[in-house]
């Protein structure tokens, strides 16, 4: 790494099930204006531009960066997209990242989006599988889900249950409540989420996101040039990006060694020895309520096997020693391009204590996690305050 | 000027293309094995000895070609399972169902399929594939109409 990296500003969009008065590209435009203003800057100060979508089938338009680039003030600047499953928003920070730490790029813009109400999710999502081999048996995300919180609770019964899935349910959809953005900001109890519409099971409706319309991108700046656009940047101390096989019969789905593994490189970059200890927050990306407890054994917040016991302790909740998802997560609102990056921003965001009413005080170092594909892709994002 | 609309408008459409997918050499090689044998094929790997099963050219593993063929299952035991409650676009079987993931005999890898909606499938369980009847059968992985437990519990 030639330099340093720092996220300067960042722009979201309220999170809704429907956004009907705007097209992609003005929806896009107005998380990144958002951004470039929260940076201090202008469309024409960026010197390239990432854009982060998901599978075209979502929305029914190909080559979508054809249209947003301009509407972010592209034109007559290098633009690149990037797609990895639901980590592209994660994927498309990091090659952000990338662009600056390699001295080619000061100022960058990614912005990352999803407008799932234009189309239908649940199709192209099975449209998702491979043609040759599992698409006639496609069942969406919660097919997947449910073979991976089965085949979770299967290996940890008795100490992990569907009640301490339910427990990330109640919790986060309350986190939501003082996040502005959040879509579903919800009070609901255990037996609330255990008595809801079987989907997949073990999954119930109220273990399951929804889907979402949203836009968010981020501002990343050189050291030299980040210093001087906020007293407080979130600095990139650590970055870890992994892959695996692409057919779900490889992947160990209750602890997927991609996950472990971009931790592993993540934690490596940062000097980070013992996470839970020396990180403050995480945001995980849980579409589904037991991903949560998966991904926090997978990133060494807790041994394996212990991630029930993790969030009955309440250590996890907002005022615990180690909150996760204090915006609420993935539960709350799923955009799905944007949702892995939305996991960075809110980290970012915590970090530059600029979260408002979900702020976790003093936060010196947060973590982002994303997956995406059939658990296939998985990335890990550290943000501090120093570096 | 005041641009805001004086209504919302949507336009309606479809993306509509037909495809054609090759389906390579091993895929190729476990259907017509499925379609004229009835028969489960694995890849075997010539440097690290893995069985896969769904069949490739190239182990995920180790990196190497697979050019080696063994016998699998028919049998073999249901590694995970989800019950889809509801009916969806494009569902291969009308809801409820169970979605399966399935490692065959033989196989140091699993494969998704479906199966009925038993008290039989769980975890651990043994479940053996029915295949179509012969003539019906078109080299997909279809022909196998789905996986029953060799313990047939109660239609819940």
């Amino acid at each position: 790494m030639t330099r340093s990296a720092a996220i300067v500003g960042t722009g979201q969009t309220k999170y809704v099930s429907r956004r009907e008065d705007v097209s992609v590209p003005e929806l896009v435009r107005e998380a990144a204006m958002r951004a470039l203003e929260d940076a201090g800057l202008k469309p024409g100060d960026v010197d390239a531009f990432v854009i982060g979508s998901a599978p075209e089938i979502f929305e029914g338009v190909n080559y979508p960066e054809n249209w947003i680039g301009p509407a972010l003030g592209a034109s007559g600047k290098p633009l690149m997209r990037i797609h990895t499953g639901g980590t592209v928003g994660a994927s498309s920070t990091i090659a952000g990242f990338y662009h600056v730490v390699s001295g080619l790029f000061d100022v960058v813009l990614v912005a990352a989006y999803e407008k799932l109400s234009d189309g239908n999710a649940q199709y192209g999502l099975s449209a998702c599988y491979d043609p040759l081999w599992d698409r006639d048996f496609a069942c969406g995300a919660p097919g997947l889900a449910g073979l991976q919180a089965r085949q979770y609770l299967a290996r940890h019964a008795p100490e992990v249950t569907e009640e301490h899935g339910a427990m990330v349910a109640v919790k986060n959809r309350k986190n939501a409540i003082s996040n502005p953005y959040a879509q579903l900001q919800l009070e609901i109890t255990v037996e609330d989420v255990m008595a809801s519409a079987p989907v997949a099971a073990p999954l119930k409706l109220l273990d399951c996101c929804p889907t979402s319309d949203g836009a968010a991108a981020v501002v990343i700046a050189c050291d030299r040039r980040a210093r001087k656009l906020t007293p407080r940047p979130a600095w990139f101390a650590g970055v870890g990006t992994c892959s695996e096989s692409p057919y779900v019969p490889h992947v160990d789905m209750a602890y997927p060694e991609s996950c472990v593994r971009a931790a592993q490189q993540a934690y490596q970059m940062a000097w980070i020895y013992e996470p839970y200890k020396e990180l403050d927050m995480a945001e995980v990306y849980e579409a589904f309520s037991f991903q949560e407890l998966i991904w926090s054994e997978a990133l060494g917040f807790c041994a394996p096997g212990e991630g029930g016991k993790l969030i009955e302790s309440g250590r996890t909740a907002m005022g615990g020693e180690f909150p996760i998802n204090p915006s609420g997560g993935v539960l709350s609102a799923n955009p799905i391009g944007a949702s892995a990056m939305i996991r960075q921003l809110e980290a970012a965001t915590q970090v530059m204590g600029k979260a408002g009413d979900h702020q976790v005080p003093g936060v010196k170092k947060a973590l982002a996690h994303s997956w995406g594909g059939a658990i296939q892709f998985s990335t890990v994002t550290i943000f501090a305050s120093e570096i | 000027m005041d641009l805001k609309p004086p209504e919302l408008i949507y336009l309606e459409g479809e993306t509509r293309c037909n495809y054609h997918w090759a389906t390579g050499g091993a895929v190729a090689a476990f259907l017509s094995a499925i379609r004229d044998h009835g028969k489960l094929l694995g890849a075997v790997c010539e440097s690290c000895g893995g069985v896969t099963v769904p069949p490739q050219t190239y182990c995920e593993k180790c990196g190497s070609s697979m050019s080696d063929w063994r016998e699998v299952g028919p049998g073999g035991v249901v590694m995970s399972w989800t019950r889809i409650a509801d009916g969806y676009e494009g569902a291969p079987l009308e809801a409820p169902f169970r979605f399966v993931l399935v490692r065959l005999a033989g196989a140091d890898t699993a494969m998704v399929h479906v199966a009925p909606d038993v008290d039989g499938i769980k975890v651990g369980a043994t479940v053996s594939p029915e295949f179509k009847p012969e003539g019906e059968r078109k080299g997909a992985v279809t022909d196998i109409r789905w996986f029953v437990p060799d313990a047939m519990g109660g239609e819940e």
